[in-house]
């Protein structure tokens, strides 16, 4: 078994890399059995990845303890679902998991290209193998998932494993992982498609299409990864919030961050022909930033409290890291001449400029999370000064940075492309700009003092009025010539053109999201030691502690406080917050006590016993408005799936004809 | 935003075939201690969960432990080191010390080595004048790639365009199409 | 018998990757080198239909929507000119009839003036307001 799975990803490294070379040196030398044979590699080296990753989960599945990967990660009492879960929760595993990623990616780009851009395609799949042999030399030789436990050079074999960590047991931790690392490989994609235009210069965008809609597929993935993982955070760790700013945090939001610039600015190179060389550096920076995070969560590049496995695995990285960012500024450089942009500004008033800012504001934030996350170690490094930064330090330098990200998200669509005058300007911005004063006042007056929150809520209106007025106004347009209702016009409207108004809607999340980050500026917080009968007061919230309950089964032994909450001596009901400890990894956890509504959630946090073992201490916590951010985070996924219809609308006209060539009606899709 | 705990140390993850036994046996004695705790471990102290207070001045503080976390930080359960440190804030604090006087207090203890400086002056300033470095790009971007303004016959450009009026034609036939 | 699965695995997929049979090579299939040309005018097309839209729903003013249609409809005859110039190029390369369904029969058009300096003779892809190589003003005056 574990010679055939190590012999399965040992093929699969041969099969990249003959993958890559075969698919370059056939495109060079123009040898289409070459280039076919280097596509058929591609499949090749996915379905041996699949071979090896499939022992792997047997040999989990059926707690094959022989296994060093297998001892370590899973146990025998662990459910099935976390038992597959066990796959990505170590290094070894994880790794192998992004190999397979990255295979299955290529594959499926592979397929469907398979008649498109053929010039190209051989110098993408070269790019991809490449990035594919990288990983794969890191399964086999560096991080090998397929070793035995030995003593004295037999294999061994322990009774039970460690089990996975209990952290990770939970529902929305079995698909963050995968949804965040199909995010991280998937950049890939578009970096591949993007060298490879640099490298056959290709005329024109039609390769822009191809990569829009995989980046689009990736942030996506990273979206929901992230999404997934504050919501993992807040209902499993037990303090109260959702982000913390951690290294392997800010890690996931970097390239999410660039991605996003990218979708943007690509707008300007397809309606104008500008800022070629800008996109391409963000296509690489957004993946070379991916492959970063992956530094950091794999490879314990930056100390953090979550990088688990403190391995010397980060060297490979940074020299793979290195080599990237080197190939890249090469291609760029190389090529400027064919990336020259083609148009000029019309004025400075028009979409274009407000594309500036916005890249300018998220690249911005982008930085300030990356220093963040490396200055303590460049300033240890400088003047061997340790420093720490606190989430504090982020929450100041990133809250005025997200507030103008925020207003660009609702100014940006009011102006128009090329030009837009003042007469335009006053049309749309009127009306949302004094409703957003009006609501900053009025909050001002019923005592909100705060005044990032008066700002944010300001904000928050103004983007969401601008976005129901595209919606209303293209709605009522096209109902008044359709004859439709509102509704029906406005769902018209979007699938006419699915990616402006799913991006409408994406922006949309944004304002929800926002609202829920606001909510922070009120949180109330309060910890007590609590005896049976014993009451404490969180906000307006009254707690008393009914009950203290102990029970222990194969996996776990559990404490658990009953509480009953009144509000202005009105009972509401019970919380049962409880803490965990699981035997086999000696680790504990919470399992909190949460009333959610959409004003304000409680959050009840066992933290423990008192030092006497007679008491419970409780935390409890009010976060105003946290649901508004779940709720921002399902439209903004939904926003995104709405981007990804094709749209309905197909311009079709007639393409230039020549004889000898093609004389096909083509229809563009948008 | 994985967050991973490897209860037995690195001890596992990194051996290879041969040094699996001594790696096995590091982590045996490992567990055996832990075991002793396992009792204690589940009448935990707010110490594991430290209060917004506890957790401004652990920051402050480098964990002695072998992580290279601050005393807030540290992820490890039981940490001989985090955990009572942790206490004795919470301890300090009651008693109505300052943050200066309980990082003080470490610092005669620990030695120097153990304070970490909150961030300096640079920190600040760098993503804020990478900001302003992106203002000055974006300026000269615009300067650059502004269309010079035609100038005074802004109106009568339209009819005098002579490639325009060649396809003007055929533009308007083509746009009649779209709709 | 392990070893026999794993030669088994070994030679599938050695068999596999090389065994390209030459009915599975692709034929050729000739892009027409127009594409870049008609995606661009597709573009071009798109925004003056957005344009159209945003005007109808009041988003723009009146002055700024012709301004910005009449730039883009220069923009579209600047790709026109470029597409008719490309034909005529293939129609002397090939020896062979060119057929624009957009403009049937249309004899070749001159090079529009713009892109020829009437002072140095430097030709250019697109037109131009001043030459890039003397510098002079490139359309004659009216």
């Amino acid at each position: 078994m574990e010679n055939l799975g190590s012999l399965a990803i040992l093929l699969a490294f041969c099969a990249a890399i003959y993958a890559a070379v075969a698919s370059i040196t056939g495109r060079i030398k123009r040898k289409p059995f070459l280039v076919v044979s280097g596509a058929r590699a591609v499949y090749a080296v996915w379905s041996l990845i699949t071979i090896g990753a499939a022992i792997l989960v047997f040999a989990i599945m059926t707690g094959d303890f022989r296994f060093a990967y297998v001892a370590e990660h899973s146990n025998k009492a662990m459910p099935i679902l976390y038992k597959f879960t066990a796959w990505w929760g170590g290094q070894e595993g994880s790794l192998l998991f992004w190999s397979w990623l990255l295979s299955t990616y290529a594959a499926v780009v592979t397929y469907t290209n398979r008649r498109k851009h053929r010039d190209m395609m051989p110098y993408v799949i070269g790019v991809l193998a490449t990035i594919q042999t990288f990983f794969l030399m890191l399964n086999n030789f560096i991080a090998n998932p397929f070793q035995m436990l030995a003593q004295d050079r037999l294999i061994v074999s322990v009774p039970d494993g460690n089990g996975l960590s209990p952290l990770l047991q939970y529902p929305s931790m079995a698909i963050h992982p995968p949804m965040l690392y199909l995010g991280y490989v998937g950049f890939a994609v578009p970096f591949a498609f993007a060298m490879a235009s640099l490298i056959t210069r290709q005329p024109g965008e039609g390769w822009i299409h191809t990569t829009r809609r995989w980046t689009l597929v990736t942030w996506l993935f990273q979206s929901c990864g992230i999404m997934l993982g504050m919501g993992w955070a807040y209902h499993v760790l037990g303090w109260g919030g959702s982000w913390g700013w951690d290294p392997v945090e800010n890690a996931s939001l970097l390239p999410w961050l660039s991605g996003t610039a990218f979708l943007h600015s690509v707008m300007m190179q397809e309606k104008k022909g500008m800022m070629k060389v800008w996109n391409m550096v963000l296509v690489s920076a957004t993946f070379l930033l991916a492959l970063f995070g992956t530094a950091i969560t794999r490879g314990g590049l930056v100390q953090s409290v979550h990088a688990f496995a403190r391995s010397d695995i980060g060297k490979y990285f940074v020299a793979f890291l290195a080599l990237g960012i080197a190939f890249s500024a090469y291609m760029i450089l190389d090529r400027l001449d064919y990336l020259k942009s083609e148009n000029q500004l019309e004025s400075v008033v028009s979409r274009e400029s407000s594309f500036l800012f916005n890249n300018l504001i998220l690249l911005a934030s982008c930085f300030a999370v990356l220093w963040g996350t490396l200055f303590p170690v460049i300033s240890e490094y400088l003047n061997n000064n340790k420093i720490s930064l606190d989430a504090d330090w982020y929450n100041r330098v990133m809250v005025p940075i997200g507030l103008f990200l925020l207003f660009l998200t609702g100014v940006g669509p009011l102006f128009a492309w090329r030009r837009t005058s003042i007469d335009s300007l006053r049309r749309n911005f009127q009306m949302p700009g004094i409703a957003a004063l009006v609501l900053a006042g009025a909050l001002f007056a019923a005592g909100v003092h705060n005044f990032y929150a008066l700002v944010a809520f300001g904000f928050c209106l103004f983007v969401a009025l601008t976005v129901i007025m595209e919606f209303v106004k293209g709605g009522k347009s096209i109902a008044a010539k359709n004859d439709m209702n509102l509704v029906r016009a406005m769902v018209e409207l979007t699938h006419r053109n699915t990616r402006r108004y799913g991006g409408y809607l994406v922006h949309m999340g944004i304002v929800l999201l926002f609202i829920g980050f606001t909510g922070n500026a009120f949180k109330q917080s309060e910890v007590k030691e609590l005896n049976p009968g014993g009451t404490m007061q969180v906000g307006h919230y009254n707690l008393k502690m009914v009950g203290l309950d102990q029970s222990e089964n194969d996996l776990y032994q559990s404490h658990s406080a009953t509480l009953e909450v009144s509000k202005n001596g009105e009972v509401l009901g019970f919380l049962k917050p409880e803490r965990r400890f699981y035997k086999s990894s000696r680790e504990s956890t919470s399992e909190i006590g949460l009333r959610t509504r959409l004003n304000e959630d409680l959050y009840l946090n066992f933290a423990g016993m008192s030092d006497d073992n007679q008491r419970a201490v409780i935390q409890a916590f009010v976060n105003p408005l946290v649901t508004w951010q779940w709720i921002g985070g399902l439209v903004l996924i939904a926003g995104t799936l709405v981007c990804l219809v094709p749209s309905k609308v197909k311009l079709q006209y007639a393409r230039t004809e020549v004889v000898g060539y093609t004389t096909k009606h083509a229809t563009i899709e948008k | 935003m994985q967050r991973l705990k490897s209860s037995s140390g690195a001890a596992i993850p990194g051996c290879r075939r041969a040094s699996a036994r001594r790696g096995r046996s590091a982590t045996l004695s490992l567990l055996s201690g832990l075991l002793i705790l396992v009792a204690a471990a589940i009448a935990q102290t707010a110490s594991e969960k430290p209060s917004d207070d506890v957790r401004r001045v652990g920051a402050r503080l480098q964990c002695q432990c072998g992580c290279k976390d601050s005393l807030s930080t540290c992820s490890m359960l039981e940490c001989s080191f985090s955990k009572p440190s942790k206490e004795r804030i919470a301890r300090m604090q009651a008693a109505g010390f300052s943050d200066a006087q309980i990082i003080q207090a470490f610092v005669r203890d620990n030695g120097q080595g153990i304070y970490l400086s909150p961030p300096s002056a640079l920190g600040w300033i760098v993503p804020y004048v990478s900001l302003g470095f992106g203002l000055i790009v974006i300026w000269g971007f615009v300067k650059k790639y502004r269309k010079p303004k035609p100038l005074a016959e802004l109106g009568s450009a339209q009819a005098d365009d002579p490639a325009l009026e060649q396809y003007k034609e055929q533009i308007e036939e083509d746009l009649k199409k779209l709709d | 018998m392990i070893i026999i699965l794993a030669a088994v695995l070994a030679i599938l997929v050695i068999a596999f990757i090389l065994g390209v049979r030459q009915k599975d090579l692709p034929e050729p299939e000739p892009e027409s080198p127009f594409r870049h040309l008609d995606d661009r005018k597709a573009a071009i097309y798109e925004s003056l239909r957005d344009l159209q839209f945003e005007y109808r729903v009041g988003k723009l003013s009146e002055e700024d929507y012709q301004t910005s249609k009449r730039d883009l409809q220069k923009e579209l005859a600047v790709v026109l000119a470029e597409v008719d110039k490309l034909k005529a190029q293939l129609a002397v390369s090939l020896g062979v009839g060119v057929n624009g369904t957009a403009r049937p029969a249309s004899p070749k058009p001159a090079r529009p003036a713009g892109t020829v300096c009437p002072s140095c003779g430097a030709k250019f892809e697109r037109e131009l307001k001043f030459c890039g190589e003397c510098g002079k003003p490139m359309q004659v005056a009216k």
